[in-house]
């Protein structure tokens, strides 16, 4: 009998092996987590409110550098060097965006924007201009702040200056301000002052302010430079073509400026078409000819114009904005919100709050990523996504890709800010998710080509 | 010697078994060279039944072992206790050359040694009782002048013949060996009668005349290969009361007789025979035995126990209560005890025919498993909490492997962190699952404790319904043979039987006719 128990037990000791060895291998977790495709930067300790409101980063190659703001009014900007080997740090590399002493006051801007500042003494590298405010002198203007801690304040017109200084003190609430400059070595920054319905830019290479004057017959809109661009039209970005957008309009306008060199631009038309037309800006060269391209978001669409043939705009004397006038293939998509199986609900997605042109798949043209705060992922309300758009296929206008969280929490509103990070002779799409104080950068997306797909882009 | 018989024949049988035993044993040890042994038979016999033979016999034996005086002794002793002894001249010689040897002549040549036939066998006395129905008869003992004498006659005068006894029935004589012829005279109303007589060394004879039928009856003597099995004498019907038990001899009437020997455990048999008047019948009786047996099944100290023999259930033991007896036919069965708490027992046993095997059982208690039970409970739950986990875990693995494929998984995303919990709490299950199992694998297979095991007693006899319990005798030597047979008795105590001694078989050698 003692035998029979002998026999009976070696089938239960088989199973019981087994079941051991079909133990479940936690360290796969692990190199889950290590390569995940979407690192999430989390909030600084001194970005309270709204990180990821904002983002600005550097499209030049050997710049990771990704400036995330806050709540513009409340909140400090913290810069993170993102790397280029898809290890992003965790921790700011400089918080002293408005969160310190140095410069007083200090107003962070809604949109910042990278700017090279070669005029002084030497050459500094990874500089935003981020904040209205003033660190020398005694006149507030554009704060800048390099990667070496150097403040550089830029004079703003004194009757700009004065009314934007009166707004605050009589309002005391926040003024916007827009930021955005071209991809260049010495790029031209572009300042909108929606509240004051005006807009500056420092043409590359100096600190002098010029005025983006709207033609004589025109009124300047309200809420003009809500949204600001700039565009290089040569490799130098001395020629380039500036953008300024009043969306709130009821037929959003987006007036085109030429400027070249250090001189002062003029404006060469005005791009109109419905509610909300340029809500959002983007630039970046979409259809690999070697010219920026523009991108501007209304309500509904999101429309791609060519920057080659805006450029061949001639100087504009009449306050006609619309899209009638624009040369043959100006356009170049124009493409609505689309749902994928995960992402849904873009009657409220807020499809184009913000834009960027990123070339995720390294082939020298770019996607373009359009946020979406208010998209349902998995039915999560306004957890919020990134719509890509491979805008030079046959089918410009359908949705290629959707970059979510998989960890999507209701009201994140991933998407309210975009930017594009080049990494190893691609771009990766970051965006802020103000609504649980992260940013996410995705590494990994359909355009990832098999050659460059290692990492967290790993098939 | 003449003796008052009265003791053996009223009511003497027994008594006369028991003399008859003494004497043949003392018999036995002589012949066997044991003389020293046969004298104390034979003078613890006379002090036991005070009769003169025993008292020749120790003479003689005495004379064999060398010692004059003691046997000088004996044989004064035998005269004093019976001054009119037939062998009276006989002995008064064996006392006249005892002396001669005793106290030498000076000058005188030596004594002849002594006849070696006057201390051998022959020269042993026997005991002859003679009764008569009724009592009371006068009896008459002749015995022949030599060898060449005729054929004692009814009829014609016997010259040849002299008479050695004169008496009255019943009587008990010493004799010697040889032939003798026994007369009943008339006696009131019944007829007289006679019969010859050959009488054997060392033996006890018995004789019974029926006057009122005027003829000596028969001696039927009937023994069996089983002692102790009962005997009816001319009846079928075995509920009436037994003529006696094997070995058995009685005097008998003439005629057709039917004879039904019965022992428990053996097939009965019935045997007829006819007897002629005066004739003495040895009928010897083989009883095989039956083809099933008994096993007497108790089981130890358990409290109650079944019994399975050959996969049917047989009933079940109580302690306290009797012990379970099983039939079955005799061979080889395969015998299954079952007892709650205890291990069962199961094994081969040997149904003996015809016999009861008393098997004492041994039931070990199981061996306790509790700690191997709850082993085996909590492994089980560890074991099973670990497959949901571990499911859990590969679900979560799964749906995140997909969201890595399409790019959107998250490194912060909780669920790696739950996940990876999932799978470590998986591995905890399996392993601390997978050591209880085997702890609780090792206890359950353990085991210190003996098996249950059977002890087997010699199988014994049936019960007897008559209180009584036969003995199977087992096969052996002639009775010829000196060397004591070891017999089995019921109780298992083997006793010694002389050969000689085998009155099983031999009984009383002799019956008349007058």
């Amino acid at each position: 009998m003692r035998a029979q128990s002998h026999v009976r037990s070696v089938p239960s000791l088989g199973a019981l092996g087994a079941l051991l060895l079909a133990g479940c291998d936690w360290n796969a977790f692990n190199d889950l987590e290590k390569n995940a495709p979407v690192v999430s930067i989390d909030a600084a300790d001194s970005i309270r409110v709204g990180f990821g409101h904002s983002l600005a980063s550097d499209a030049r190659t050997g710049h990771p550098t990704v400036l995330v703001g806050g709540q513009p009014g409340s909140s400090p900007a913290a810069a993170y060097d993102l790397g280029t080997s898809q290890e992003p740090g965790g921790d700011p590399t400089e918080e002293g965006y408005c969160s310190g002493g140095r410069v007083t006051p200090c107003y962070l801007a809604d949109q910042p924007a990278p700017v090279s500042l070669i005029n002084r003494s030497q050459k500094r590298d990874k500089c935003f201009a981020f904040a209205w405010g003033r660190n020398e002198g005694n006149d507030n203007g554009i704060v800048a702040r390099c990667h070496d801690q150097t403040y550089i304040t830029l004079k703003v017109p004194d009757a700009l200056r004065k009314k934007y200084d009166t707004a605050f003190n009589r309002d005391g609430e926040h003024q916007a301000l827009y930021l955005a400059s071209n991809v260049a070595d010495e790029n031209t920054l572009v300042v909108g002052f929606p509240e004051q319905a005006a807009a500056i830019f420092y043409p590359g290479g100096t600190e002098k302010a010029h005025a983006l004057t709207l033609p004589a017959e025109a009124k300047a809109p309200k809420s003009f430079g809500a949204q600001v661009a700039a565009l290089s039209l040569d490799d130098t970005g001395e020629d380039r073509l500036l953008a300024v957008a009043a969306p709130d309009e009821e037929v959003g306008q987006v007036w085109l400026f030429r400027s070249k060199g250090t001189d002062s631009a003029v404006a060469v038309g005005c791009l109109g078409e419905g509610h909300s037309f340029g809500r959002a800006l983007g630039t970046g060269d979409v259809d690999n000819d070697g010219v920026a391209d523009l991108v501007v978001a209304d309500e509904r669409l999101v429309t791609a114009f060519s920057g080659a043939k805006l450029a061949e705009l001639p100087e504009a004397h009449e306050a006609v904005c619309s899209l009638a006038a624009l040369p043959e293939k100006t356009i170049l998509a124009s493409f609505g919100c689309g749902s994928a199986e995960a992402a849904s609900g873009c009657k409220n997605s807020q499809f184009g709050a913000a834009l960027a042109v990123a070339d995720l798949d390294g082939d020298g043209d770019g996607e373009i990523a359009v946020g979406a705060p208010g998209m349902d992922i998995y039915s999560v309300k306004g957890a919020g996504a990134v719509l890509v758009y491979d805008v030079e296929g046959d089918q410009p206008q359908k949705l290629s890709d959707v970059l979510f969280s998989s960890n999507p929490q209701t009201d994140d509103k991933l998407g309210v800010s975009v930017a594009t990070i080049a990494q190893n002779g691609r771009d990766v799409v970051a965006a802020g998710a103000p609504g649980r104080s992260q940013v996410d950068v995705f590494f990994c997306n359909e355009f990832v080509p098999k050659k460059l797909r290692t990492g967290r882009c790993a098939p | 010697m003449l003796w008052p018989a009265s003791g053996l024949a009223g009511g003497g049988g027994k008594q006369l078994e028991r003399i008859r035993e003494r004497m043949e044993q003392g018999l036995a040890l002589f012949v066997a060279g044991k003389a020293g042994d046969a004298v104390k038979e034979f003078e613890s016999g006379y002090a036991e039944y005070p009769y003169s033979a025993f008292l020749f016999n120790a003479g003689v034996c005495y004379e064999k072992l060398g010692k004059g005086p003691e046997a000088l002794a004996k044989y004064r002793q035998y005269l004093q206790v019976d001054p009119n002894a037939p062998d009276k001249q006989d002995v008064e010689r064996r006392i006249a050359r005892l002396e001669a040897e005793g106290a030498p002549v000076a000058g005188a040549p030596p004594p002849p040694p002594p006849p070696t036939e006057d201390i051998d066998q022959q020269s042993m006395r026997s005991l002859v009782v003679i009764e008569t129905e009724p009592a009371g008869a006068p009896v008459r003992v002749f015995r022949p002048k030599s060898e060449s004498a005729p054929a004692y006659s009814r009829t014609l005068p016997n010259p040849d013949w002299e008479e050695i006894v004169t008496t009255t029935a019943p009587t008990s004589l010493s004799l010697s060996v040889g032939l003798y012829h026994i007369v009943i005279d008339k006696f009131k109303d019944f007829n007289g009668s006679d019969t010859q007589l050959h009488v054997s060394p060392g033996h006890v004879h018995q004789f019974k005349a029926n006057l009122s039928q005027g003829v000596f009856m028969a001696f039927l003597r009937v023994s069996s290969n089983v002692r102790g099995a009962h005997l009816w004498l001319d009846t079928n019907d075995t509920h009436k009361p037994e003529w006696g038990t094997a070995p058995y001899g009685e005097l008998v009437p003439v005629g057709d007789h039917s004879i039904v020997v019965q022992a428990p455990g053996f097939e009965p048999t019935s045997s007829k025979v006819t007897l002629e008047s005066g004739e003495h019948r040895e009928l010897q009786t083989t009883l095989v035995r039956v083809g099933y047996g008994f096993i007497r099944v108790d089981a130890g100290d358990a409290p109650r126990a079944t019994v399975t023999l050959d996969g049917k259930l047989q009933g079940e033991w109580s302690q306290g209560g009797p012990a379970l007896e099983v039939r079955a036919s005799a061979g080889s069965h395969r015998l299954l005890v079952e007892s709650d708490g205890r291990k069962d027992f199961e094994g081969s046993v040997q149904v003996p025919k015809g016999q009861i095997l008393p098997v004492h059982l041994r039931m070990i208690p199981k061996y306790p498993r509790g700690a191997a039970w709850t082993q085996a409970i909590i492994s089980a739950a560890l074991l099973g909490t670990g497959a949901v986990l571990g499911s859990q875990s590969n679900e979560i693995k799964k749906i995140l492997d997909d969201e890595r494929a399409q790019g959107s998984l998250t490194a912060s995303d909780p669920r790696i962190t739950k996940g990876r919990w999932f799978a470590i709490g998986a591995d905890v299950g399996f392993a601390g699952g997978a050591v209880l199992a085997g702890f609780a694998t090792w206890n359950f297979i353990k085991d210190p404790l003996p098996e249950s095991s059977k002890t087997e007693d010699p199988a014994v006899e049936f019960d007897d319904p008559l209180k009584r319990r036969p003995v199977a005798l087992r096969p052996s030597s002639p009775p010829t043979q000196s060397k004591p047979v070891q017999m089995a008795e019921d109780e298992g105590t083997p006793w010694q039987f002389g050969a000689a001694a085998r009155s099983d078989y031999l009984g009383i050698s002799v019956g008349g006719q007058f």
